[in-house]
């Protein structure tokens, strides 16, 4: 009978030794035999002593509020099986994240390091309230943030990244300007001596049309409105055979005229090339 | 010394309760075992009791944390001291250390989704960097973007924030467009404005005094200045603007661009009151539609 219990104890302590964590619950089948007989003191102690390693070992990776895994967790799924991906953490609470990274690398890799080995994008952000969609954030606060319509702000933005911007792309005005106003061009082109336009040198949010005052001479209307003065425009003639001077001057609401003088003080009809930015406000 | 029916089905009850673990619960909690010696048990019983009750928590883990998959209601801390081995990360071609490794091995599907209801400063994920090293690193060894970025309305098909598999940034809205182009280092929007393709200073003998570094210069006669840019030159592609720099008292200069030729941009320079050439210091700007 001694020989038969020790048999069975090895077999109990295999199957629950669980306090070194396993890739799953597995135990071996017991496999006592009729007419076996163990000692209440032995199975009291072989069930309780096991059981209690495995509460412990289970309660400390997983239990109702959460868990702590000390050491690397790998999980390897195939998300065609199992739905949306391998890893799914979903957070309920409106006050936290639903998952915090936090490194300490001094070189190599970032706290979160993401590889996509198909053709697929390696990263895809989704607000679907009004939050930021991304921010970049260094010891003293947010440097770089997408907001929620994708538009971009790079500088020192204060804590949650609102602060104002050195630098900001905007998504629905497609500006880039600073914190002086200066960014791209409102608009360029190119136009003909009799006012055409050059569509493929040209941007394409103005008009151009022959000007009845001075004659002859081209208004410029910008798209979006506003006045002729929100801007500044510089005007360089093209392939002119005679010498002549560029004039910008405000034509009605809306219109910027260019004419050109030439060395007897004559308005000339003359191509010419134009840039134009938009003014900060004062 | 014949086993007492009673006895036996209380013990049975016991354990049974100890290891009900088919639905989870706060934690893995059992009640002790206390058979007094002199029980007996039937072998079957026992058997059925601990198979049973074994499989119960086997399944109950399983749904946890099994080879299939699983679900962890709470939070879960991942703390590790980049543990995972370097013939581990060398045999999937990845040289760095991690605490928590994600792999999805389908050809469809995310490695990892993140869901979120906060309503505050709480990002969806918060990555967090204490030492020196990047806070987030993206590696695209296929041909997909390294991020795309959707805000309402998701029926747009087009993310509002991209950044392309080359670094090129773009911005999309129902009205407007920004595009940072990495393998031309312009700005792009929707009307086709950008930052300038070339500009600079040319002095009156045509030397180069400074600019954007993708172009040369030369004098071809008096107030006659070539400009070879990177691309070829054309009225019909390029608007170019011009100012004189001059001191005072100096007598006026008109400038202007001359027809293409052959792809040079040429610049002439005349004096104002007399038309004739005449040498000057002049800066440009060129811009272009197409980046």
């Amino acid at each position: 009978m001694k020989k038969h219990r020790r048999i069975r104890v090895l077999v109990l302590s295999i199957a629950l030794g669980l306090s070194v964590w396993g890739a799953a619950f597995t135990f071996t089948t017991a496999s006592f035999s009729e007419g076996d007989v163990l000692s209440a003191e032995a199975l009291n102690a072989l069930l309780n002593n096991n059981f209690q390693a495995a509460a412990s070992a289970t309660d400390e990776k997983l239990d109702l509020s959460g868990g702590t895994i000390d050491g690397t967790l790998r999980v390897n799924g195939d998300a065609s099986q199992n739905g949306g991906g391998a890893l799914f953490v979903s957070q309920t609470n409106n006050a936290l994240s639903a998952g915090v990274f936090q490194g300490n690398a001094n070189t190599g890799f970032g706290a979160v390091s993401i590889k996509q080995q198909g053709t697929a994008p390696v990263l895809t952000l989704r607000a679907s309230g009004l939050g930021q969609v991304l921010i970049g954030a260094n010891a003293s606060g947010a440097r770089f943030v997408v907001e929620n319509d994708g538009s971009i702000s790079i500088g020192n933005l204060g804590s949650v990244g609102t602060s104002d911007p050195t630098l900001r792309l905007d998504a629905e005005a497609g500006t880039v300007t600073n914190d002086v106003g200066s960014g791209l061009p409102v608009a360029f082109g190119f136009i003909g001596s009799d006012c055409s336009l050059e569509t493929e040198t040209s941007t394409s949010n103005f008009s151009a049309a022959e000007a009845d005052f001075p004659d002859p001479s081209c208004d410029i209307v910008i798209d979006g409105g506003g006045s002729p003065n929100d801007y500044v425009v510089i005007v360089t003639p093209d392939g002119a055979l005679e010498t002549l001077t560029p004039f910008t001057a405000i034509n009605g609401p809306a219109a910027i005229n260019v004419s050109f003088l030439d060395a007897d003080d004559q308005f000339h009809a003359q191509a010419f090339h134009f840039v134009a930015f938009k003014k900060a406000a004062p | 010394m014949k086993p007492s029916g009673r006895h036996r089905r209380l013990r049975v009850a016991i354990l049974s309760a100890a290891l009900g673990l088919s639905v989870w619960g706060a934690a893995f909690t059992f009640t002790q075992a206390s058979f007094s010696e002199g029980d007996v048990l039937s072998a079957a019983s026992l058997n059925a009791l601990l198979n049973d009750n074994f499989q119960a928590a086997s399944d109950a883990i399983d749904a946890k944390l099994g080879v299939a998959g699983g679900t962890v209601t709470g939070r879960l801390s991942v703390a590790a001291d980049a543990a995972l081995s370097q013939e581990f990360l060398d045999s999937l071609g990845i040289d760095l250390a991690t605490s928590l490794f994600v792999a999805n091995t389908a050809s469809t599907g995310s490695a990892a989704t993140f869901l979120a209801e906060s309503s505050d400063e709480a990002p969806a994920v918060f990555a967090w960097q204490q030492g020196n090293g990047t806070a987030m690193t993206l590696k695209a060894a296929g041909s997909g973007d390294l991020i795309q970025a959707f805000s309402p309305p998701f029926s747009r098909a087009i993310p509002a924030f991209s950044v392309q598999n080359d670094g090129t940034v773009s911005i999309e809205s129902a009205n407007a467009s920004l595009t940072l182009h990495a393998a031309t280092g312009t700005i792009e929007n929707q009307d086709g404005s950008g930052i300038p393709l070339a500009h600079g200073t040319v002095d009156g003998k045509g030397d180069k005094l400074g600019g954007t570094t993708n172009w040369t210069s030369s004098q071809n006669d008096t107030g006659i200045y070539t400009i070879d840019l990177p691309v070829d030159y054309n009225e019909k592609a390029h608007a170019v603007t011009l100012t004189p720099v001059q001191k005072v008292g100096d007598d006026p200069v008109a400038l202007n661009v001359l027809l293409s030729n052959g792809g040079d941009l040429v610049i002439q320079a005349r004096n104002t009151a007399t038309g004739a050439p005449v040498d000057t210091t002049f800066t440009f700007v060129v811009h272009a539609v197409s980046p």
